[in-house]
């Protein structure tokens, strides 16, 4: 089971700050949703895989394109069938098949799918949980979500061995028939992780967990380099989205 | 005796429930035509509303299929997640919560639940993603995911309050 996409790699963009990454992250995808042009949204979704490519290498920048491939499929023979009227660019003897709206309108949501398939898969391959987490709470995210995310993702890696030894244990023990073979797990699984509840909640009180923020033992720092950073996070999407 | 109104507790119920709808959503996956995966998250969803009520459901419904499609590489799925399953399990929960005994109430919020599931992954991913026309083909598999997961949640939440009496103490 692969928890997690980072991939370790010395780039430009593994080096980026996890904030400024963050920003740039959010503000990119928005630039991308509002493009109105190709020309835009191609040169947007050309600068996201060049990142890839530049910070994760070819191998890593074909393995994103592959997940996304039968969906890039679906986009090319679906989309321009939805949109029926305009300029006939395909036609079936009298029967308009394709438009030029159509086609146009495809290659845009293409162009847009490519570039925030992309922004989604080298912000989760470049940065780490944890940081993208310190990241949040850096944004005054509310101190509840962002400790709920951490236990939560702490818990899960327990809950996939606990599901995992169920299922041994249930095997050895001869349960069969798919219904109670697949019902019974689950069930377990669920009355095992409700148990956890009461002791996570007594360690979170003995750390003196309240509603209010509590003091990070790591935080981020900030200085003009970092500064720098967000600042041209922000800048590059707001140009896109001034052009578009 | 838990108290379910202390914050600790409340955060705990969250943070488990959540990790349980992630665990649904990571561990049992069958990939779909379109790059995206049918999986067993309504199930953990379905169990969620009924035994936890709207708030649990709404934040570990959303919180938990959206950290799913983050660690399993399906990132630009995350925000419609979030909010297609995070309103599921809210809806599921305040139908349910008019009468918890009636099967009447827990048809209809299940067919509610389908009709969320399916029509949200096609409204958003139509209109921020691949277009109408792309999201149109994972209907079906939608339609199936959600109609196996509620008719599954239903009886493994009955099996699990009759398994875990106490769980009566840690609802709120």
């Amino acid at each position: 089971m692969k928890m997690g996409s980072y991939i370790y790699r010395k780039s430009f963009y593994h080096a980026f700050d996890s904030r400024a990454k963050l920003l740039f992250s959010l503000l990119f995808s928005i630039a991308l949703i509002v493009s109105a042009s190709v020309y835009h949204a191609l040169a947007m979704a050309a600068i996201m895989v060049l990142i890839s490519f530049l910070s994760l290498g070819m191998r890593e920048t074909l393995m994103n394109f592959k997940r996304i491939l039968l969906l890039i499929i679906f986009i090319i023979l679906f989309s321009p069938l939805s949109m029926r009227t305009g300029r006939p660019l395909v036609t079936l003897h009298s029967f308009t098949l394709i438009t030029y709206e159509g086609a146009f309108y495809s290659l845009m949501v293409l162009l847009k799918f490519i570039g925030i398939s992309f922004i989604f898969s080298l912000l989760l391959e470049t940065e780490r949980m944890e940081d993208l987490i310190r990241a949040l709470r850096y944004f005054k995210v509310p101190y509840g979500v962002s400790i709920t995310i951490s236990m939560t993702l702490s818990l899960i890696p327990a809950l996939i061995y606990r599901y995992s030894e169920i299922r041994e244990a249930m095997a050895l023990r001869g349960i069969k028939g798919r219904k109670r073979a697949m019902m019974a797990p689950l069930s377990s699984l669920i009355v095992s992780a409700v148990k956890m509840i009461p002791d996570s909640a007594s360690m979170l009180e003995e750390r003196g967990f309240t509603s209010k923020e509590v003091p990070s033992y790591k935080k981020l720092d900030m200085n003009a380099f970092i500064f720098t950073q967000i600042a041209i996070s922000v800048i590059i999407p707001v140009i896109f989205i001034i052009w578009r | 005796m838990q108290n379910a109104k202390s914050p600790a507790i409340r955060m705990s119920i969250v943070a488990v429930t959540t990790a349980l709808v992630a665990v649904f959503t990571i561990a049992i996956r069958i990939p779909t035509p379109l790059g995206g995966y049918v999986s067993l998250c309504d199930v953990a969803v379905t169990f969620v509303s009924y035994t936890f009520g709207p708030i649990t459901g709404l934040i570990a419904g959303g919180l938990g299929t959206a950290i799913a499609d983050l660690v399993g590489g399906f990132g630009q799925w995350a925000p419609v997640s979030f909010v297609v399953h995070g309103l599921e399990a809210l809806i599921i929960a305040l139908i349910v919560r008019i009468n918890p005994d009636s099967l009447f109430y827990r048809i209809v919020s299940a067919l509610v639940a389908v009709v969320i599931v399916a029509g949200g992954y096609f409204l958003l991913t139509g209109a921020f993603l691949v277009g109408f026309g792309a999201a149109l083909p994972e209907v079906p598999a939608n339609i199936v995911q959600s109609a196996v997961g509620v008719l599954l949640g239903l009886p493994l939440s009955l099996s699990v309050n009759k398994a875990y009496r106490k769980i009566d103490e840690l609802k709120w």
